[in-house]
């Protein structure tokens, strides 16, 4: 991996280097990939992913170096996600029938979930949480941006991020609470 | 003061130990191919095509092939569940959409007979020959509109309001019919692949609005995406009309990769035969074809 900072890996890109582009995607393919994994079905996530890559790859011309490529990025990918949730608005969906049947309350309660189902129901938790709640949460687990840098991205105040990661937390670990033995 | 439970869950945590999701290796290598190709033509320089790997280009294929089978589907399924092979189109005799400005009033009014074909030849036969069904299209398509495409309902889809639209564009792209829910509020949205020539979207909410309340929400939303639109504006609520129905209007202007775009936003709430629902419509005014699905729209049919 790439010591470089993010801007001189864009001022090397914009050079011609496409090994410093490479280093940069490495940097934060994962992390973007998930942040639209959770939020949207598995069905549009390539695409909406793809369309932030290339959204950034035309743009880095205006780019301007300091020190904000990931800000950057994910301002991005705010707008292409507020634009798919106003194309359409999607379902919760889960990733197995065992979310589906925790949720459903057909298992007891009291039953022990593996991790697995533990795993497949915080995502369905999140799924449910309100847009908002959700994606400043996201942002909050998979990058390492301030909260002014969250709030300044999804259009908030810092005090109104504070407000929706505390409620998004709250509810994630009321849904958990119901799964997990005592 | 009591320490942190074992036994509370930590969502934060759980989710932190499981991150393992990753794109696939497809996507990773028609991004790369991507911006290798940038580096050769110059960074933004031009745009780049959504020209990805095969499988994107496939699923691109696959997308609108759904769409049109999904825009047939509605199509047939509306033919299906009428009953006689020849079927009125709502009659109005006079239509009108009244968009009033107290500075600049803009009408636009029908009054020429405008039968919708919607259903218009039909067979009740669900086991129709390709080739029949095929001729049945045909005729339908017989130009019995002044713009020669062929209407369909799409409006079943929203029960307070009916909604006619063509099926395909003038050039003959399918009309897509987009249709989501969000908070209890129903949306349908019959939008060509330009998103000029047909562009109108219609939001039922599930009870009355406050039009200030969604117009500041909307408008907000408008302004702040500075990443997707270069300049945008967004005009004060004025009065109007919506056949008949007092309405507020704003009208939206903005640029967006070297396109400009202009939506005409009105808001207004229903209070009739026992129902109360808020009503939004979008449309982009420039296109005739959108001020005629707007006249046509029958709202409590």
């Amino acid at each position: 991996m790439s010591d470089d900072t993010d801007d001189e890996l864009v001022a090397r890109y914009l050079g011609g280097d496409q090994d410093a582009f490479a280093s940069l995607y490495a940097r934060y393919r994962a992390p973007l990939y998930r942040y639209f994994l959770r939020q949207v079905g598995r069905e549009v996530v390539d695409d909406l992913y793809q369309e932030v890559w290339m959204k950034t790859i035309r743009r880095l011309n205006s780019y301007q170096p300091e020190g904000r490529f990931q800000a950057y990025l994910y301002k991005i990918a705010h707008s292409v996600l507020m634009d798919e949730h106003k194309r359409s608005a999607r379902r919760p969906v889960s990733e197995d029938g065992a979310v589906e049947r925790l949720v459903d309350g057909e298992a007891p309660l009291e039953e022990s979930v593996g991790d697995e189902e533990l795993r497949s129901m915080l995502y369905a938790r999140i799924l449910e949480l309100p847009v908002n709640q959700r994606e400043v949460w996201l942002l909050r687990q998979e990058t390492d941006l301030s909260l002014k840098d969250i709030a300044d991205l999804t259009d908030a105040t810092v005090e109104g991020v504070k407000s929706r990661l505390r409620y998004a937390s709250d509810k994630l670990k009321a849904g958990m609470r119901r799964h997990v033995r005592a | 003061m009591s320490g942190p439970d074992r036994n509370e869950p930590d969502p934060e945590l759980m989710y932190a130990s499981n991150r393992q999701d990753e794109p696939p290796t497809e996507v990773d290598g028609a991004i790369l191919a991507a911006a290798k190709e940038a580096t050769q033509i110059g960074v933004g320089e031009k745009p780049l095509p959504g020209r990805l790997n095969p499988r994107a280009r496939w699923i691109g294929a696959l997308a609108s092939a759904a769409v049109v089978l999904v825009t047939a589907s509605v199509f047939f399924s509306r033919q299906i569940s009428v009953e006689e092979t020849t079927v009125t189109a709502p009659a109005r005799t006079e239509m009108r959409a009244k968009i009033a400005d107290e500075a600049d009033i803009e009408e636009v009014v029908v009054t020429a007979e405008r039968p919708v074909p919607t259903a218009a030849y039909i067979s009740e036969d669900r086991s129709v020959e390709p080739e029949l069904a095929s001729a049945q299209m045909q005729r339908v398509a017989v130009p019995l509109t002044v713009t020669e495409q062929a209407w369909t309902e799409v409006g079943n889809l929203l029960p307070e309001v009916s909604v006619h639209s063509p099926a395909t564009t003038r050039s003959g792209d399918a009309v897509i019919i987009d249709t989501s829910t969000m908070s209890g509020a129903r949306r349908m949205h019959a939008l060509s692949r330009d998103r000029t020539e047909v562009y109108v979207e219609v939001v039922v909410y599930p009870s009355l609005i406050d039009v200030e309340e969604i117009y500041a929400e909307q408008k907000a939303f408008i302004l702040a995406d500075t990443v997707n639109k270069v300049s945008a504006s967004v005009t004060p609520l004025e009065n109007g009309k919506l056949q008949g129905r007092d309405a507020r209007l704003s009208r939206v202007s903005f640029e967006s990769e070297g396109e400009t775009f202009e939506r005409t936003f009105l808001f207004l709430n229903v209070e009739e035969q026992g129902a109360a629902f808020g009503l939004r419509v979008v449309l982009d005014p420039r296109s005739e074809t959108n001020w005629q699905i707007v006249e046509r729209l029958a709202i409590l049919p």
